[in-house]
């Protein structure tokens, strides 16, 4: 009996002072890109690009990277570059959401100002109407200048390439 | 069980928490997590980018946009390609120079990002605009703004519910978001966001700019003119935390990144070429000033 206590005693034992990264850990890269290095550091070779949703067994961390598998192969990823859950889709605004926006934006100054006057706030009511222009038509014409992802890479590899080039 | 083996155990147990590996973490913090970080829904997505971009149209409606296609669709090139670096999956990034003097950037939630005719002014290159826009992405992937003013479905505010947009049009719902816009104008343009919050997006922007293959120095060299250009602005500034203090943080995330490359690229060239308007010497004062 004595024996088998000491056995446990040192099962338990080796069990808390085991490396801080020898279990593996599931983790999901949330960028479109990230990129898979060679050692943990920007410095190191890139070996490769992880995307959006890829699923990691990360056994080791250090000095802020992971060190993963994926599909047999392993490298480093930054650790801001996961999180231990799958990533959410991204949101557009629907024609809907405008409608209401433009409602609300209605509908917003009397609020305010009734909150503002409940609160005896003259000077600060003053200065929230100053606040409450809203210019929907330029945010339209600033989300018109919005470049697709795939544009957007293109640009960053040309800028790659010629820096390489000179 | 003899008293002596329960506290090996005791002793055992606690070591193991103690050393056990945590998760992973979430933006620039240094530890891992203790706390699992709480998971992300598409719900929480769409209650930011459909606050932020009710907050754009505001800023907008304060300070104009400055309404050059080409400028503002290099821009968008620039910060769109820092973006796909970005661990904020269900942003929809959105960018736009503001006609404003001042040097000044601002994001909202969901990822609209501004950053003013003056601020790009006093830039050099590419790489300093990079670090700039990536400073102001990572606020919107670290959640800043929505964690200030509880957004999302899980704190618990007044905002809180918002992730039901369409449901929640009562006449007190309304009134909390206005005075959501109102706070959240007030954070971006004069108490700014916690002094962590803007060091924790030094970080994680100046680590998108070199994956991006920029250099890593561009904001360390913008904000050292800056403080050249304007020592009383510095003083005033409340949206940014005091200089001396970032810039140190700044050399320190820097340090952490030496193994990162120097020769990144500045893209000097075609930063030029975008912004030619702004950097005529006929045209601009040694301010950045560009008149009307």
């Amino acid at each position: 009996m004595k024996f088998l206590r000491w056995i446990l005693f040192a099962f338990c034992l080796v069990t808390a002072l085991r490396p801080a990264g020898a279990a593996a850990e599931t983790v999901y890269v949330h960028s479109r890109i990230a990129p898979l290095m060679a050692g943990p550091g920007l410095g190191y070779r890139r070996i490769g690009e992880l995307r959006l949703g890829d699923m990691l067994e990360a056994d080791r961390l250090e000095s802020g990277w992971y060190h993963v598998v994926l599909k047999g192969a392993n490298g480093w990823v930054s650790r801001l570059m996961v999180k231990e859950f799958p990533p959410a889709g991204a949101v557009k605004i629907g024609r809907k959401d405008k409608e209401r926006l433009a409602r609300h934006a209605r509908i917003r100054p009397s609020s305010l100002a009734s909150t503002a006057a409940a609160r005896g706030l003259r000077a600060e009511r003053n200065r929230s109407n100053l606040r409450l222009r809203t210019d929907y038509e330029a945010l339209e014409k600033m989300e018109g200048y919005r470049v697709t992802p795939r544009q957007a890479r293109s640009f960053v590899m040309k800028g790659t390439q010629d820096v390489a080039g000179n | 069980m003899s008293r002596a083996i329960k506290s090996a155990l005791a002793l055992v147990a606690g070591l193991a928490l103690v050393l056990a590996p945590g998760g992973s973490g979430d933006c620039g913090r240094r530890r891992i997590n203790v706390v699992k970080n709480r998971q992300e829904s598409p719900a929480d997505w769409q209650t930011e980018a459909w606050f932020g971009r009710k907050l754009a149209a505001r800023i907008l409606g304060n300070i104009p946009l400055w309404d050059r296609p080409a400028a503002n669709r290099y821009l968008n090139l620039v910060g769109g390609g820092l973006a796909l670096y970005a661990p904020a999956p269900g942003a929809v990034f959105t960018f736009g120079i503001l006609d404003s003097e001042k040097a000044n950037a601002y994001a909202t939630p969901g990822g609209y990002i501004f950053v003013t005719r003056g601020a790009i002014a006093r830039m050099r290159n590419e790489a300093e605009l990079a670090a700039v826009l990536g400073h102001e992405i990572a606020h919107v992937a670290c959640h800043h703004m929505a964690k200030s003013l509880g957004l999302n479905r899980h704190q618990d505010s007044a905002l809180g519910g918002m992730a039901v947009l369409a449901g929640g049009a009562t006449g007190s719902f309304r009134q909390a978001i206005s005075q959501g816009l109102d706070k959240g104008l007030e954070i971006l343009l004069e108490t700014g966001y916690r002094r962590e919050q803007e060091l924790e997006a030094d970080r994680l922007g100046m680590q998108l700019a070199v994956m991006a293959g920029y250099r890593k120095d561009g904001l360390t060299n913008f904000l050292k003119r800056i403080h050249g250009f304007e020592p009383s602005a510095s003083r005033n500034d409340k949206s940014h935390p005091v200089w001396k203090i970032r810039l140190r943080h700044l050399e320190e995330t820097m340090d952490e990144l030496a193994k990162a490359p120097e020769a990144g690229r500045t893209g000097e060239d075609r930063f030029h070429e975008a912004f030619a308007s702004l950097f005529d010497s006929d045209s601009v004062d040694a301010a950045g000033r560009v008149p009307e």
